[in-house]
């Protein structure tokens, strides 16, 4: 001790109030995981503002220690190839870390989402996503999506939004975005996910199709050590005999939405086997981990069904964009 | 002459090692486990870019480690509301006694004590809780301490000065129905054995100090 605050008893007293006093255990896992992340990041890279202003030596109140923080999160927008496409978004996450701080609310079974909470969902799903698409692949602004399914899990909201443009380019644009029940406030933590591909015809009876599968993570590349752990997000389409979806992968199960014949789902977790991360997204890409369940509208659940993989294009031809990667035919 | 790959690996684990302890307790003073560990992990990122920054010399590496968490703490708090200091929590129970009665450990004018500080503490603003956190908890010198507030060692010995007489000041005349800036309601000294959440406090909620050095 250096300086008495008030005197040594009360001193003593007010360091038995200590909130993190020292000897408390201490997670040795998560200090190495830390450890080993931040040491393979590159120190040259720009990582933002934010952080470099976070070094002593910038004055506070200069308008240079004030550059607005981390907030503006983990946008993900990706492009993938048709109907069967995969696609990963680049998760900076390191396994054990994170723990379930983040989506401890998340519950396996969906609940329905209150229309005013919706509206304020999509509307912050739009705004994040702006415009998406674009040469060669057709455009969409986000605006002209609708919303296609809508789920809750916990704290957390989750909206599928879709649109097929006039020459049968269909877009999916998955967003996760957290606003607790009955809150009047503005969802955080917003996060999207597009994925675009030829008009394939849709399943009949007790197919389905693997659709857009994405991970989201943070782009601040802070290894997920706080609140924004991985979590992925896939939806597709049902044949008229479906009614039920069950996805599992690397441990979790997942009880997906479905409705007019589209199934979507997201859990806290990956999609992708860890192996392939720094795969370019698309066909050829990382390998998804996720097996399905489906139950029939008849009671019949179909274990490990495999999903239907379309072969013939759409009206207007198959031809698909990936994000920077050639255009390819399926 | 730059130091090589191995030597600037060996440097950081050294740098990390001794202070990752103390880095993760200062972010969990101020900020709920979640957000401490962002913080602690912003913090380290930072040290690992700049390690060529990171003073060598004993007992400085700390307080500019603990400057780099204190700043990661304001920008995340930045997007609610601006402020220039970061209030400083209690524990719910006293360190030392896990699972037992603090009544039966040590008699009840210890635990009236404890309610008490805890009560003044919260009445304080969050200048006033961190340079008090500083020299009590973190337990660093007054330069030390004016490293990590960005201000000369004289403004921070003012500073310190103000906070434990306002202290003082809240334990003599305890209020009754208090409401914080932050507008949550506390009640008065016997009533305050919980932990004031942590709280985010505009900069009005401490005094203005002479931050000129001499």
């Amino acid at each position: 001790m250096n300086v008495h605050v008030l005197d040594p008893a009360r001193d003593h007293t007010l360091r038995t109030l200590d909130a993190a006093p020292a000897g408390e255990p201490v997670d040795r896992e998560r200090q190495a995981h830390l450890l080993a992340a931040v040491m393979a990041s590159d120190p040259t890279a720009e990582w933002g503002p934010a952080l470099d202003a976070a070094a002593p030596g910038v004055a506070p109140g200069s308008s240079a220690g004030w550059i607005p923080p981390r907030r503006h999160p983990w946008r993900r927008v990706a492009l993938a190839t048709g109907a069967t496409a995969a696609l990963a978004a680049g998760v900076v996450a390191l396994p054990g870390l994170g723990s379930s701080y983040a989506y401890a609310t998340w519950t396996a079974t969906p609940t329905s989402v209150a229309p005013g909470e919706l509206a304020r969902v999509v509307n912050a799903c739009r705004d994040q996503l702006g415009t998406i698409g674009g040469a060669p692949a057709p455009s969409v602004r986000a605006s002209d999506l609708a919303v296609r399914l809508a789920e809750r899990r916990g704290t957390w909201v989750a909206v599928l939004l879709a649109t097929t443009t006039p020459n049968a380019y269909e877009w999916t644009a998955s967003c996760l975005a957290e606003l607790p029940a009955g809150s009047g406030a503005n969802p955080t933590h917003v996060s999207s996910a597009a994925a675009g591909g030829g008009g394939f015809a849709a399943p009949t009876g007790r197919d389905f199709t693997e659709g857009a599968i994405a991970e989201f993570g943070k782009d601040t590349g802070l290894f997920g050590s706080g609140r924004q752990e991985p979590a992925s997000v896939t939806s597709g389409r049902v044949g008229s005999d479906v009614v039920g979806v069950t996805i599992h992968s690397q441990g979790v199960s997942v009880q997906a939405s479905v409705k007019d014949g589209t199934y979507a789902a997201w859990w806290p977790g990956l999609a992708f086997n860890p192996a392939d991360a720094g795969l370019p997204s698309g066909e050829g890409g990382p390998r998804p981990t996720i097996t399905y369940d489906v139950t029939l509208r008849d009671g019949t659940v179909l274990k490990n069904a495999a999903p239907w993989r379309p072969t013939s294009p759409g009206p207007a031809g198959s031809e698909s964009q990936s994000a920077g990667a050639p255009a390819s035919t399926s | 002459m730059r130091p090589t790959t191995a030597q600037r690996e060996t440097r950081f684990k050294e740098v990390y090692a001794a202070h990752y302890e103390p880095i993760l307790r200062f972010a969990r003073r101020r900020t709920d486990p979640a957000s401490a560990d962002d913080i602690v992990a912003e913090t380290f990122l930072v040290a690992w870019r700049r390690l060529d920054a990171v003073p060598v010399a004993p007992g400085q590496a700390l307080p500019w480690l603990y400057a780099v968490a204190r700043r990661c703490l304001l920008n995340a708090a930045r997007s609610q509301h601006r402020q220039d200091a970061v209030a400083v929590r209690l524990c719910a129970q006293p360190a030392g006694m896990p699972g037992r009665d603090p009544a039966a450990e040590s008699g009840l004018d210890e635990v009236a004590a404890r309610v008490d500080l805890a009560a003044a503490w919260q009445r304080l603003g969050a200048g006033e809780q961190e340079v008090l956190s500083l020299a009590l908890f973190e337990d660093l010198t007054s330069a030390q301490g004016a490293r990590v507030l960005g201000i000369s060692s004289a403004a921070y010995r003012l500073r310190l000065s103000r906070a434990r007489r306002a202290l003082r000041g809240h334990l003599l005349a305890p209020a009754r129905g208090h409401v914080t800036a932050a507008g949550t309601p506390t009640a008065g000294p016997r009533a305050a054995a919980a932990p004031p959440a942590p709280r985010l406090e505009s900069p009005t909620d401490h005094p203005t100090l002479q931050e000129s050095t001499p």
